[in-house]
């Protein structure tokens, strides 16, 4: 193996070739040493935007700079044997790695953000070639989402951005394979597209009788004067209108039925996999933006593949066959009507790409009224109060300008290219008026009534110009809405599922056995986490906010899995169970409770649908939720949620409880549970979740420190580790203790409170 | 500001006001694992491995400097140009390292590509390309231009009225 195919397979970003003269002068200049490691970056340590390389052989690490055609290759060096540590640090839109020696650190290089996961991953390997361990710089590329080198916007495969909104690389990914997947929603109703398809053509060629059913009257009715014929050709246009509008009946029926049937199926099979998608899915999403796509973007969809491929259709049928008729009658005359076509079709592609231009500029223009609009109308007390009115009015008043003149410029446009447009038709109709007019006059092979069918023929072969001149349009944005839409129906179901049949009721003894666990790369929430929780044990976790108190309780339901280590449940990795079976035997009370549409007893009953009325009621009692909810005349039947009656936080929360109870866990997780509620409605919560901790293993996660006096023991975390373990008591004898200085705060806070 | 009299306690004082160091007094050195030392010359002590925050990154870049001392805020740097010429090269080489916003003066290209952005640009740090994802990313205060990518690198221009006016049309729908 030559050093160029070396240094091509030690390539961390197999996408990109390891250039040529870089390879031969390294031939040259490192032959006994082994290549393991080769990258690049985009910017040197002066900070300028330039290509490097950065070589890692057995013993030593390279940096080459690539030769300027004046200059030839320049290389700095380090020996492997000096360097102890590696380190990247993350700054504001730059990067660096750095070696620790003995003596000091050397910065090796600096990067963009852009490559920000790529240097993480070549200090990674780095340390491992250091530490003389395997690895292998395959996994560096072709990885799933946040793990690949490229970052989670870009291709994991060559590293180009994914198209917006989607995961489709579009150099990866092939449109006619998208088309294809789009095409096999209609592969269910291949009959029903066929009798479609059928119908429309028959509809078409319906429309197209009636001129030559003119030429028929004006030649050998009118002109011939024979009455008795008359009758006939009269009835005869009517029957061709009477099928024409039957037929167009029955083709907008099958259409809107097909279009229906295909959305139902799309927004079916999106929904219910968004229901199977993990957390880690949304928490990197707007909720807005997956709502649009199970209803815009499936409605793109179905327009497309319903009413676009079937325009398609249709207007090509119609373009050749008016194109055959007129030419069957006169080729002369049909070269005239064909002479502004390049005009038509050019021009209109012309005009649509200069007026996309033009509808972005007004796109943004509307987006700033609306930021203007959204920010001031919902913030209006806020405007008031701070007597800003005239400030929000002159804001609104420049944005509505702005886009006053942006219209003004698409109008303008507007109005010069549609004109121009039936100019151009319209002096194919005088053309054909004039030299059709004087054969017919001069009775060179034409009559009347095949001018005025030809005339009729030649309006209707513009329009199909026209629509298919914008067709690569339409094909772009349904394509782009289909991506969008199979970036969620490609998205893996929530971790590896194990099968399972039966539901097992567990004890509820949980061990953490070293549990590290990260969102982004370079910045761990939980770092070794070692932790056993005996079955019925009620577990107090404190610590200041971002000390990784809820994405510990998280792991597990399996919410998100650890990165590192492993959780088990009665001795049993949680990454080997089912995840029905595991999630029924947790209960979860948030912070923040969230109650669907519907009425209370619903929602109490909401994770045991089969719970008897008894069962509602008793849950409501133990919740201490009973008495308010009998207030409302409703009773267990008053709606709540949207549209239904506002409830209290403390309410909304005694309802949760209410459902937690009801579901009856072996594992409970309270996620500061009382802490958005006033101190009486916390008593009543309080007693509420004495009741429900009873007997069960219970995490509770607490603001106020004081309700964990009953904890049997209670873990302060702190940036990502227990800090601090032990009851309520033995934590305060503590001196300089985190729980005693946290408890002495808010016994401080309290008192200031009161003064 | 004619706050102070509604203030409750000369403690209350000394939270809210902004702690500005006295920068004669001070002085930067990195020692040779790159780590900032803090040098006070009045008592001799030393403040090893102090972290430095910009208060302003894009639009104050040569004051607001705020000093660390581990998770601690130490004081404030209101400009500069208060500190001594050694030192003030010793934070300038450190905000070089940690703050990257290269200046745009020229536009080449900014055209949709994948349904993003797409902009080609000469800048005080050569030439470089990027994607922006949506309007929110481009941000315009009076004539300048804040720019962020698909990456979270952060771009700049200054002064558009200072850029050709071809750059100018070439910009004027993204902004």
């Amino acid at each position: 193996m030559n050093w160029q195919q070396k240094l091509n397979e030690a390539n961390l970003d197999q996408a990109q070739a390891f250039p040529s003269q870089l390879a031969a002068y390294l031939e040259e200049t490192i032959r006994s040493e082994t290549p393991k490691l080769a990258v690049s970056t985009d910017l040197n340590l002066g900070g300028r935007f330039e290509e490097q390389w950065i070589v890692v052989t057995d013993k030593s690490i390279h940096v080459l700079q690539q030769p300027t055609p004046e200059d030839k290759v320049r290389m700095k060096s380090w020996s492997l044997a000096i360097v102890r540590k590696v380190d990247v640090k993350n700054y504001y839109g730059v990067g660096s790695v750095q070696l620790i020696t003995a003596d000091g650190a050397i910065e090796l290089l600096r990067f963009t953000l852009r490559f920000r996961k790529r240097f993480y991953r070549f200090a990674d390997y780095l340390q491992k070639i250091l530490r003389e361990e395997q690895f292998n710089v395959d996994e560096a590329i072709h990885q799933s989402d946040g793990e690949s080198i490229y970052g989670e916007n870009r291709c994991p495969n060559c590293g180009t951005p994914f198209r917006r909104g989607t995961t489709t690389c579009p150099k990866c990914s092939k449109k006619t394979e998208t088309l294809r997947r789009l095409l096999d929603y209609l592969r269910p109703y291949r009959w029903k597209v066929a009798l479609m398809l059928l119908t429309t053509l028959i509809y078409t060629v319906l429309t197209l009788v009636p001129p030559y059913l003119q030429k028929i009257m004006i030649d050998d009715v009118i002109r011939k004067s024979r009455l008795d014929y008359l009758k006939w050709i009269v009835l005869v246009i009517f029957g061709a209108n009477l099928l024409s509008v039957l037929f167009e009946g029955l083709r907008s029926y099958q259409l809107a039925w097909l279009g229906q049937k295909i959305i139902y199926d799309l927004r079916s099979q999106v929904y219910a996999h968004l229901q199977s998608l993990g957390l880690a899915y949304y928490d990197k999403r707007q909720t807005g933006a997956i709502m649009n796509r199970v209803t815009g973007d499936t409605s793109s969809i179905q327009n497309f593949i319903v009413l676009g491929i079937q325009e398609t259709i249709v207007q090509i049928f119609t373009l050749v066959a008016i194109a055959v008729i007129l030419f069957a009658q006169d080729w002369q005359l049909a070269l005239i009507v064909l002479l502004p076509t390049p005009f038509i079709f050019f021009g209109t592609r012309f005009f649509g790409k200069r007026i996309h231009k033009l509808y972005h500029r007004i796109w943004r223009r509307r987006s700033n009224m609306s930021a203007v609009l959204g920010g001031a109308i919902p913030g209006i007390k806020v405007v008031k109060a701070f007597t800003q009115e005239h400030y929000e009015t002159e804001k609104f008043q420049e944005a509505l300008e702005d886009y006053f003149h942006e219209e003004v410029r698409a109008i303008k446009y507007r109005s010069t290219f549609f004109p121009l447009i039936s100019l151009a038709t319209s002096v194919g109709a005088v053309l054909i008026w004039g030299y059709g007019g004087y054969r017919v006059i001069a009775h060179q092979g034409i009559t009347l009534g095949t001018l005025t069918a030809f005339i009729g023929y030649m309006w209707r072969f513009y329009q199909p110009i026209t629509t298919l001149s914008h067709l690569n349009e339409q094909y772009e944005g349904a394509i782009t809405a289909a991506e969008r839409v199979f970036e969620i129906l490609d998205q893996q179901s929530e971790f590896r599922q194990v099968e399972s049949e039966k539901a097992v009721l567990m004890k509820g003894e949980i061990v953490f056995r070293h549990v590290s666990f990260y969102y982004e790369v370079g910045e761990e929430v939980l770092k070794d986490i070692n932790l056993h929780i005996h079955a019925g044990e009620l577990i107090g976790l404190v610590g200041s906010s971002g000390a990784g108190k809820s994405t510990l309780v998280n792991l597990i339901p399996r919410f998100y899995e650890a990165t590192e280590g492993e959780v088990l449940l009665d001795g049993v990795n949680i990454e080997d169970m089912d995840l029905n079976a595991l999630r029924s035997n947790i209960g979860v009370v948030l912070q923040e409770p969230y109650l669907f549409y519907g009425t209370i007893a619903e929602n109490i009953s909401y994770g045991r649908p089969s719970a008897s009325l008894e069962e509602i009621v008793w849950a409501a009692r133990a919740a201490n939720a009973h008495k308010f909810i009998m207030k409302f005349p409703d009773g267990y039947d008053t709606l709540i949620g949207e549209r239904g009656i506002g409830l209290s936080g403390g309410e909304k929360q005694r309802i949760s409880i209410a459902r937690a109870i009801l579901k009856n866990p072996r594992v409970l997780i309270l996620d500061e549970a009382t802490s958005s509620v006033d101190t009486e409605t916390e008593k009543l919560i309080q007693e509420a979740i004495d009741r429900l901790v009873h007997n069960r293993t219970t995490i509770a996660i607490a603001h106020r420190l004081s309700t964990l006096k009953n904890a049997h023991r209670i873990l302060v975390l702190d940036k990502g580790k227990i800090v601090e373990e032990g009851t309520h008591d033995e934590l305060m004898r503590k001196e300089n203790g985190t729980f005693r200085h946290l408890v002495e705060i808010q016994a401080e806070v309290a008192r200031t409170n009161v003064i | 500001m004619g706050q102070e009299r509604y203030i409750k306690s000369e403690e209350d004082n000394a939270v809210m006001k902004v702690d500005f160091l006295n920068p004669s007094s001070l002085e930067f050195r990195l020692d040779s694992y790159m780590r900032l030392n803090l040098h006070n010359k009045t008592t001799k002590e030393i403040m090893e491995d102090v972290d430095l925050k910009l208060m302003f990154p894009l639009t104050h870049r040569t004051g607001y400097l705020e000093i660390f001392n581990g998770a601690e805020e130490f004081g404030v740097i209101r400009d500069l140009k208060e500190l001594s010429p050694k030192s003030q090269k010793v934070i300038e080489e450190v905000l070089e390292q940690r703050y990257f916003v290269p200046e745009i003066t020229q536009i080449r290209k900014v055209i949709e590509k994948y349904r993003l952005v797409y902009w080609e640009v000469l800048t005080d740090r050569g030439e470089m390309n990027f994607y922006t994802r949506t309007r929110h990313d481009i941000v315009v205060k009076e004539n300048q231009v804040f720019i962020r990518d698909i990456d979270s690198n952060r771009y700049l221009i200054r002064d558009i009225t200072k850029l050709s006016p071809q750059d100018q049309k070439e910009l004027s729908p993204e902004i």
